[in-house]
């Protein structure tokens, strides 16, 4: 974390420090729990944010009815607990780049100083918080993956981590998402042992650790010998060298036969096969904690096979019916994905006590603003599905005025809330990222 | 003070109308004198890095896609790619190869170690002596259709041809899984060589999971047609019934195996050759971790590598085996895949220490890890020098790696590598297709590379005596043909469309789907050619949507901006510079329909019609050289300049311009720099 008033001080007492790096004494976490029978947290990211009126569900009295744009989540509606104008204050307050400042802190609600200073600094993300919190056991910690092609990233020079990653597990820590499903596929089921099988792979797990352990000895030796701020930088290698190491361990049993996804998918098929990983990561404990984007912020994609030509942000600017239509198109499809993820969750039984994944699982979908034609940031309509018995994912709304929105880093401090973690880990004392101080009424059971 | 007159005064008024990061307040503050670009500007705002005498940090660089797969082609031969398979890298200042921005995550570092199994086996296992390997369209079985990276057959054969240099045995060997639907039998194939059939056999295997089906034969050498028949295709869409062959790959190979390109790179000493097997392989790793960590070892690392070898072998791993998992380990280590300073380096004063020196050198100029002659030169102590700076850019420039600067810096700088994602409107722009498209990028690779070897004036790049053109690109600009499918170079003068301004990579990058887009390309020359990026829009900002009807010039249309004063501060200097670009539609070609609204101005008032007029008014301009300077500066050192920097470019960027200097010369001049070649302070 870092404390925004008193960042200048900082700087100019420590002369020549850069912002790019891990405080680590920040990052002690504060009464850890143990991992516990917590549920899992899926955020599910669209980018070029969504406009409400084809999103949201209206209540009415036979319950939360979606409009036609939505439908797809209609049978889900029972199992939806929707939020209406949640505003992300620290997108609000930040200089331009709507698309990297929104995207960049819609899971970390801290203001991006200079989204093009040429060095990053965020903050760490919800779904990271609650990793470093709860210290899972699984095998990942958590996954970062992503249907999207990185393309140009926003204005003014600003830094594509911003639009390309909504983990941050630090200031200048974005983790960068997977976007090949073979790649993701063989990150869990994989291929480690060097296509050996048998005691052959036994020896090689062992020699493979044996190297593990020393490019440890020898990077820590290293480390006494760099400067004092490369050698804090250099902790983020330490971080990935323990996750490199769970992979040596022998992937866990699975009921479930995975077959590996076909290498070269087009885009559709590319988000349906991360659906089958997402099912799959889930059903086979290998991560509690996953975020996925369809598409990375800022999207250019020209969507052709819906008969929406043109690129999806150009679009999200439509000027004429034309591009309106095109952007409707779009984002019905965007909810038929979401829609076909919940069904694969619903559809498979729980391996944690609850019926189906879909109940073991707390799934965010949120985009990275509200309209996206005035990058409205203040407007953001999130849903929560699953998660049942932590939240009231049960058909319920609540919605805040369009005058008075509710700050959406409140949804953050909600969550870790309903992971029974407890703290200030935002900035001058909040709870989360700049602006989340309490958690919002009527979301936890 | 210094002065505002370089640039026309572009940047005098830019802070006098507020439009610069950081927004208005500045202007009132900044009595400096230091805004010499913007980068400097938001250095004085939001760190205290340009503290004057300081020089800037140096800090941990970690390699970016191209310079791992160049250092890997150079560290084992290997010509595999494996950064294709790593995440993005980050960008800043328009580059990806800043420092700071090149973070490392858990999916890196499992790609790296990947990616090391990889290469290390394509250098020195052994392989087929003759292998080739047919894929998707190479297949030659037009009929089919692709699914993900294979090709479904659908009853046609594949048919190749190839050629064999020498008699021997070989292996047909066909890479495919079997698809079926409804109660189809399983799909059968056969071999079939030189038009007689060889073998019949059934397809096993899946789309996901293909299997390697080999047949053994005798081949003599001189060439060869080799067709894979499916023998009992089934499509039966009324009953739901058909079976399918999908091809990973048809390959040919010998059985007559040789090693890998790194052999002799990797192995220098033959450790069944030598009188001490042992003594060999530890040789064999000390020159293995000198060349991948980039520096001479400790006798500790030196020491501790050879004994993990020793171990891995007391573990069960064969010699051979334990050296390849020491090689991995090697390559996994953060010595390999960052450079870095430490306090054992021998910096000298105002010189960094050889080896870190040769280091910046070779992944400014080659992307890529040094070679012997840079290597020797640090062994030596003459890199760090005046003279062994020159003596080292001038055979750097001169071997074909420079080609990286291509590659690296003009792909980016001139935005080819977005021509990629480019996707205008198949509707507006029916004829833009990827031939096309290779096109642009051929022509803005060529124009920059030119400049690596002819010895032009940089200050010539707006305005050269020369383009590059073919076929297909000059039918597009509606130019005469040049007579080549192949890019071919010609004299340009006064009347011909020549020049960074008129490349249409950029051009196209900068548009819209369906037409050009004046604000995209005014910011992008205020960017790329004047080195005053122009901020975001500002926080909060309510945009309506522009109805854009017909009769509304794009003039006009853009004349909203310059009503609201939120918007007029940075859109009056945007728009009107890309108005100038008007003549040149959302592919880059000449519009010849009715007059065209072509008057483009600088905020200094000079006014210009098109590019090859505002081309003009840079043409040999200090302040060209003074842009182009501070970019490749920027991707020379891995950060923006500040403050510290200044004095020194400046005074390049004067002799460069006075001596009509060529890229060499500014090469030379940046790596003199202290930002690029002296020691940073390092904080304990």
């Amino acid at each position: 974390m870092r404390s925004a008033t008193t960042r200048r001080r900082f700087l100019v007492g420590a002369g020549s420090a850069t912002l790019a790096l891990p405080a680590l004494e920040y990052f002690a976490p504060r009464e850890a729990k143990a991992a516990t029978t917590g549920p899992r947290l899926l955020v599910y990211y669209f980018p070029n944010g969504r406009r409400p009126e084809w999103w949201a569900p209206v209540a009415t009295p036979g319950g939360l009815v979606f409009p036609t744009q939505a439908n797809a989540l209609q049978p889900f509606a029972n199992q939806v607990l929707s939020l209406v104008n949640l505003t992300n204050l620290a997108a609000l307050g930040s200089p331009g780049a709507a698309h990297a400042m929104g995207t960049g802190t819609i899971m970390t609600g801290s203001t991006i100083p200079d989204v093009a200073g040429g060095v990053l600094y965020n903050n760490v993300s919800l779904d990271q918080l609650v990793v470093q919190q709860t210290a899972p056991d699984t095998r990942f910690s958590s996954l970062q993956w992503s249907a999207g092609e990185p393309g140009p990233c926003d204005v003014g020079g600003s830094s594509c981590a911003y639009t390309q990653s909504i983990s941050w597990t630090g200031p200048a820590s974005p983790l960068v998402t997977t976007i090949d499903p073979k790649v993701a596929f063989d990150r869990l089921f994989g291929h480690g042992l060097d296509g050996l099988e048998g005691p052959a792979a036994e020896l090689r797990r062992q020699s493979l650790k044996s190297s593990v352990d020393f490019v440890r000895d020898d990077a820590r030796a290293l480390q006494a010998r760099l400067g004092h701020e490369d050698s804090l930088r250099l902790e983020e290698y330490f971080t990935a060298l323990t996750e490199l190491e769970k992979t040596l361990a022998p992937p866990a049993e699975c009921a479930a036969m995975p077959q590996p996804p076909i290498p070269g998918l087009p885009y559709p098929e590319r988000v349906a096969a991360f659906h089958q990983l997402i099912k799959l990561a889930f059903q086979c404990e290998q991560t509690h904690v996953l975020s996925f984007m369809i598409e990375f912020g800022l999207s250019g994609r020209s969507h052709d096979f819906l008969g929406a030509p043109g690129a999806h942000h150009a679009l999200s600017h439509f000027g004429d019916e034309v591009g309106r239509a095109r952007l409707e198109l779009v984002e019905t499809w965007q909810a038929q994905q979401l829609a076909g993820m919940l069904q694969l969750l619903r559809d498979t039984p729980g391996t944690r006590g609850g019926a189906t994944l879909l109940d073991e699982t707390i799934v965010l979908a949120i985009a990275s603003m509200g309209e996206g034609n005035g990058h409205d940031h203040g407007h953001n309509c999130p849903l929560l599905f699953g998660g049942t018995g932590v939240i009231q994912a049960n058909g319920s709304q609540i919605a805040f005025p369009v005058e008075a929105p509710q700050p959406l880093s409140n949804l953050h401090v909600t969550l870790l809330e309903a992971y029974g973690i407890q703290g200030a880990f935002g900035t001058n004392g909040a709870i989360f990222g700049d602006h989340g101080t309490a958690s919002i009424p009527g979301i936890l059971v | 003070m210094r002065s505002f007159t370089r640039g026309g005064g572009l940047l005098s008024l830019a802070l006098l109308l507020g439009c610069y990061r950081g927004g208005p307040q500045l202007a009132e503050d900044d009595d400096t004198g230091t805004a010499g670009n913007e980068e400097t500007s938001a250095g004085d705002e939001t760190d205290g890095e340009d503290e004057g005498d300081m020089s800037p940090l140096q800090p941990l660089h970690r390699l970016n896609r191209l310079e791992y797969d160049n250092t890997v082609r150079d560290l084992l031969g290997t010509s595999l790619h494996p950064a294709d398979a790593f995440g993005p890298d980050a960008e800043a200042n328009g580059f990806d190869n800043m420092a700071e921005q090149l973070t490392l995550s858990p999916v890196l570092l499992d790609g790296y170690a990947k990616a090391a199994h990889d290469v290390i086996a394509d250098a020195i296992d052994l392989r087929p002596v003759f292998s080739v390997r047919f894929a998707s369209e190479g297949l030659g079985a037009p009929g089919g259709y692709p699914v993900g990276n294979l090709w479904a057959l659908t009853g046609n054969a594949a048919t190749v041809a190839f050629e064999i240099a020498q008699d021997g045995d070989h292996e047909l060997i066909l890479d495919a899984g079997a698809s079926i639907i409804g109660p189809a039998a399983a799909p059968e194939a056969a071999f079939e060589l030189d038009g007689v059939v060889i073998a019949g056999f059934g397809v096993q295997g899946s789309a996901a999971t293909p299997v390697a089906h080999i047949q053994p034969v005798t081949l003599t050498a001189g060439p060869h047609t080799l067709r894979v028949i499916p023998t009992n295709w089934v499509n039966d869409a009324v009953a739901n019934t058909s079976n399918n062959v999908l091809v990973a790959g048809l390959s040919v190979r010998s059985v007559a195996t040789t090693y890998g390109p790194g052999r002799g790179l990797v192995y220098v000493c033959e450790p069944a050759m030598s009188p001490d097997p042992a003594n060999c392989y530890a040789i064999v790793i000390a020159n293995f971790a000198y060349r991948a960590w980039r520096r001479p070892l400790s006798a500790d690392e030196e020491t501790s590598l050879v004994q993990l070898w020793a171990t891995l072998r007391a573990q069960g791993e064969t010699d051979d085996d334990a050296l390849r998992l020491v090689m991995r380990t090697i390559m996994t280590s953060p010595k390999f895949f960052y450079r870095m300073r430490t306090v054992d380096d021998a910096d000298d004063g105002e010189w960094l220490d050889d080896f870190v020196l040769a280091s910046r050198l070779s992944y400014f100029l080659w992307s890529s890890m040094p070679d012997d002659r840079l290597f020797a030169m640090a062994e030596d102590g003459r890199l760090a020098t005046d003279e062994g700076l020159s003596e080292a850019v001038a055979f750097m420039l001169e071997d074909p790696k420079a080609g990286a600067l291509v590659d690296g810096f003009a792909e980016q700088w001139l935005s080819t590598r977005q021509l990629g994602n480019a996707s205008p409107s198949p509707d507006v722009y029916p004829g833009f297709d990827d031939e096309l498209r290779s096109a642009m990028a051929q022509e803005s690779r060529l124009l920059f590379g030119d400049y690596l070897t002819s010895g032009a004036a940089v200050a010539t790049m707006v305005q050269p005596d020369f383009t590059w053109r073919n076929d297909r690109l000059a039918a597009h600009y509606g130019l005469p043909p040049v007579g080549s499918t192949e890019m071919v170079r010609l004299p340009a003068g006064a009347q011909d469309r020549r020049g960074i301004l008129s490349l249409g990579a950029w051009l196209t990058v900068q548009s819209d789907a369906e037409h050009s887009s004046p604000i995209r390309r005014g910011r992008w020359v205020s960017d790329r050619l004047l080195c005053s990026p122009v901020p975001p829009p500002p926080a909060g900002l309510q945009i309506d949507p522009v109805e854009l009807g017909d009769s509304e010039s794009v003039r006009e249309a853009l004349e909203m901006h310059r009503a609201d004063p939120q918007c007029s501060v940075c859109h009056t200097l945007l728009d009107v510079l890309g108005i100038g670009f008007e003549e040149f539609d959302g592919v880059g070609r000449l519009r010849l329909d009715a007059p065209i609204d072509n008057r483009g101005a600088l905020p200094d008032g000079r006014e210009f019609n098109g590019a090859a007029e505002l081309a003009g008014l840079y043409a040999n301009d200090e302040a060209f050289v003074d842009c182009l300077t501070k970019k490749l500066f920027t991707y020379a050192v891995g950060r923006a300049p500040l403050s510290f920097d200044t004095p020194y470019l400046d005074e390049a960027v004067a002799r460069v311009a006075a001596d009509q200097g060529d890229l060499h010369a500014l090469v030379d001049a940046i790596v003199h720099t202290p930002g690029f070649r002296s020691p940073a302070a390092l904080e304990e």
